[in-house]
């Protein structure tokens, strides 16, 4: 027994002392060299795959500022298999663009539409519904544009206001925004005019137009609305101007567009608030908010083929970089306009045989300082209502002028069309 | 030998042990990373299909302009520059042609061009018999020169000349033939031209009969006045590259324009005398007609300028006449005589300044060049 104790014993160790003294194995050799990689995939333009699907809003007017009827949210989808609906509208992709013109070519917009009844947005208490209605929209891209279509139908809409009936909408194009006229009247009866002030947001500012050719004097020290501004008294004041005051009624049909950078609740109100100047509504601004805006207006880019292009930041609504398609002829505290056509005085005025005169678009180039002097007169009896364009038509430029767009209006129905590069490669756009 | 037995037996369980827990030998070094693979193709705009096109050229006159109806436009390696064929090279590396007017040859165009046989497309014959067509692309933009020498004859009453001052209006009275102020428009000729016609929407027998599917239907005879330009159908449409020596050349652009068959709308010119079914493309042209007219089904009783120039009414006419130096014509001060331009020189913006054009005229040849993006995504324009 002890004699296998001492073999066992001995086996061990000399197991134990291989382990420990024994050799490792050689190295493995080395390995040889890789097979060539594959070769990449061909590169491709981001630019050119099919945009993300996003949500968009749009709204639509009658000869209103801000009387707004529309869609508070559309979903915009470039899936193909998708089916338009009255809340979905798919864009098809194209292979030849449609023409930009206003008319309706069904062929060059692939083959989907969306219909939808169109609500009243405003949420103004003394805001009255045009009642405009039968939504169409159509939108189509290719590689490097996206393309939009827009439909409405207008109707005429009376309302009891005061206990009158008053039509608070007509049918028709709506070109002339803003005009500006004044009635020229020897004899003028002062008395009924109590005070007037440069400063129209004045707790004392009254604006009788009762009487559109009052006396005036201009005060050079009120510039701005800021600036502390007397009243004064029209009569006894010197004659040194006239007063032109926009006619009521002469707004413009518009439609806009609004995209936001990414969906989020409540967007619109905010987008709406800002753009359309509502008075209710909270004033607070999401600090990442961005909304692309598309503004087409019958008078203000209708005769230069472009939608004014804006957004709306936590800075509120601001203008693109570049040129506006538009200035404004009137300055609100003289309300006096700034330009008048090298025609005038009188291209258009109520005296007989000049009533037709066209007088918008004005561009710049036919546009002139405005001169007081030589303007048809009236008596009281039979007073010379003068008109001039609440508007100057200019050249837009930059990124201001990047939709382009084309309408027309037929038999009540608007059709407008317009244009974008998916990328403008402009900070104050949305991307496409 | 039992001990030895024994001895055996310890040496075969060791050398079994140091099979079960002996090391292994460490394995080979890692081979070297293979090399990768080639990169795959870059992203490029795909090479433009070929296709037809028409060309035409104008001396001085609405009535008489030679061109080639139908030509033939390679993009690919196949086919020859030669006959009615023109061949559109791949430009490589940074250099592109300028559009200048200047023909830079073929270090600006490459070496292929084709000399193209001109024939009578209207009324009368111009006489040019030739011109030399390069065209050239690259990633994004489209290039093409158009080289013809004029010819005099005075027969047809054509003169070898840079003609940029095709018309006038002449003063002639305050009152005259019922009317207010009485001006002439004398028209002296129609500048020089080139035209360059591509479809947009496929115009059925292009491919057989080129641009004379729409110009001047009816018969070689047609009159001037009774021309309709038009496609035959709604449907089809066709691209317009009009290049004019003064109504678009100073403004370096071509004038772009589209025909369909969605109607006939007035000349802005002569809406009086001339309709057809040539819109411009959305945006404002490279020139604006000076006109004004009032007219009734029985009389014409304001036909005269719109504008003129700040230093009327006794400047003599000049072109270019910009629209930022006019203004609104006033009857005053006119004498017998004096003369206003008929259009004014604008900045086209939009589509329908899609086309950079430039021309030079040196020593009776002209040298015009275009360049436009092979994709600009307007209807009324074709893609490359």
């Amino acid at each position: 027994m002890r004699k296998w104790s001492f073999i066992l014993f001995c086996l061990t160790a000399l197991a134990g002392l291989i382990v420990l003294v024994g050799c490792e194995g050689d190295t493995g050799l080395t390995g040889g060299k890789g097979s060539k990689g594959r070769r990449g995939t061909a590169g491709y333009d981001p630019d050119r795959l099919p945009p993300a699907d996003r949500v968009f809003a749009f709204a639509v007017t009658n000869a209103t500022e801000n009387a707004i009827s529309g869609k508070r949210q559309l979903y915009l989808t470039f899936d193909s298999t998708a089916k338009a609906t009255k809340d979905t509208v798919v864009a098809g992709r194209i292979s030849v663009p449609p023409l930009i013109d206003g008319l309706e070519g069904e062929e060059d917009w692939g083959p989907q539409k969306s219909k939808m009844p169109l609500s009243f947005l405003n949420p103004d208490p003394d805001a009255v519904d045009c009642q405009l209605k039968n939504g169409i929209v159509r939108v189509a891209y290719d590689d490097d544009n996206i393309y939009f279509q827009f439909q409405w139908q207008e109707q005429a809409v009376e309302a009891t206001i005061d206990g009158k009936k008053v039509e608070v909408a007509s049918v028709g194009e709506s070109r002339e925004l803003s005009e500006l006229t004044f009635k020229y009247r020897t004899g003028l009866d002062t008395t009924r005019v109590q005070r007037y002030s440069c400063k129209p947001d004045s707790a004392d500012f009254v604006l009788d137009t009762s009487y559109t050719f009052v006396r005036v004097t201009y005060n050079s020290t009120c510039i701005t609305p800021a600036e502390p501004c007397s009243c004064y008294d029209l009569r006894t004041r010197p004659d040194t101007s006239y007063l032109w005051v926009k006619r009521t009624g002469t707004g413009e049909d518009k439609v806009v567009v609004f995209f936001p950078d990414e969906g989020s609740t409540g967007w619109q109100d905010v987008a709406f608030k800002q753009f359309f100047g509502f008075s209710t509504g909270s004033s607070n601004i999401p600090s990442d908010l961005f909304v692309d805006v598309w503004a087409w207006g019958a008078g203000r880019t209708g005769p230069v083929s472009v939608a004014d292009d804006w957004s709306i930041s936590a800075a509120g609504a601001k203008a693109d970089a570049g040129q506006a398609p538009y200035i404004d002829n009137w300055i609100a505290s003289d309300s006096l306009p700034r330009y008048m056509n090298r025609r005038d005085p009188n291209v258009r005025t109520s005296e007989s045989g000049k009533q037709t005169a066209a007088i918008y678009p004005l561009w710049y180039f036919d546009a002139v300082g405005y001169s007081r002097s030589g303007w048809a007169k009236g008596t009281n009896r039979t007073p010379i209502t003068c008109s001039l364009p609440g508007i100057i038509t200019m050249i837009p430029s930059g990124s201001r002028a990047d939709v382009y767009t084309a309408a027309r209006f037929d038999n009540g129905f608007w059709t407008v069309e317009m244009k974008r590069a998916r990328r403008t490669h402009n900070g104050d756009d949305v991307q496409f | 030998m039992k001990k030895l037995m024994m001895l055996i037996l310890s040496g075969l369980v060791a050398i079994l042990l140091l099979q079960v827990i002996g090391c292994e030998g460490n394995a080979g070094k890692r081979g070297t990373i293979g090399d990768p693979g080639d990169p795959g193709d870059a992203y490029s705009q795909p090479t433009p299909e070929n296709r037809y096109f028409a060309l035409a050229v104008g001396n001085n006159s609405a009535v008489a302009h030679n061109g080639a109806p139908k030509l033939y436009l390679v993009f690919d390696t196949l086919h020859a520059n030669a006959g009615d064929t023109v061949v559109c090279q791949r430009l490589t590396g940074s250099k592109v042609p300028e559009v200048d007017g200047i023909d830079g040859g073929s270090a600006e165009w490459g070496d292929k061009y084709t000399d193209i046989v001109l024939r009578k497309t209207v009324l009368y014959d111009n006489r040019i018999e030739r011109a030399r067509v390069r065209a050239a692309y690259d990633q994004d933009y489209i290039y093409f020169q158009v080289k013809w020498t004029e010819v005099a004859d005075s027969a047809l009453g054509l003169a070898v000349a840079e003609n940029l001052y095709p018309s006038k209006w002449i003063f002639d009275s305050l009152t005259t033939s019922g009317r207010k102020e009485y001006w002439s428009k004398i028209v002296m000729g129609d500048e020089d031209r080139v035209m360059l016609m591509f479809e947009i929407k496929h115009l059925d027998r292009f491919e057989h009969d080129g641009c004379l599917l729409t110009c001047h239907a009816g018969t070689a005879t047609t009159l001037p006045g009774t021309n309709f330009h038009s496609t035959r159908s709604g449907q089809a449409r066709m691209d317009i590259w009009s290049w004019s020596s003064i109504t678009s050349n100073p403004t370096g652009y071509a004038d772009d324009k589209y025909m369909d068959g969605t109607g006939q709308i007035p000349d802005a010119s002569e809406p009086l005398l001339y309709t057809d079914g040539i819109k411009g493309d959305i945006g404002r042209a490279t020139s604006m007609a000076n006109l004004y007219y009032v007219f009734t089904t029985t009389a014409i009783s304001a036909y005269r300028p719109l504008y003129q120039t700040v230093t009327d009414p006794d400047s003599i006419a000049t072109y270019p006449l910009w629209d930022w130096q006019v203004t609104t014509y006033r009857a005053a001060g006119w004498r017998k005589g004096f003369a206003v331009p008929t259009f004014i020189t604008t900045v086209p913006t939009l589509s329908r300044a899609d086309i950079m054009s430039r021309g030079k005229f040196d020593n009776g040849t002209w040298t015009v060049e275009f360049r436009r993006l092979r994709a600009t995504g307007n209807g009324d324009d074709t893609k490359f």
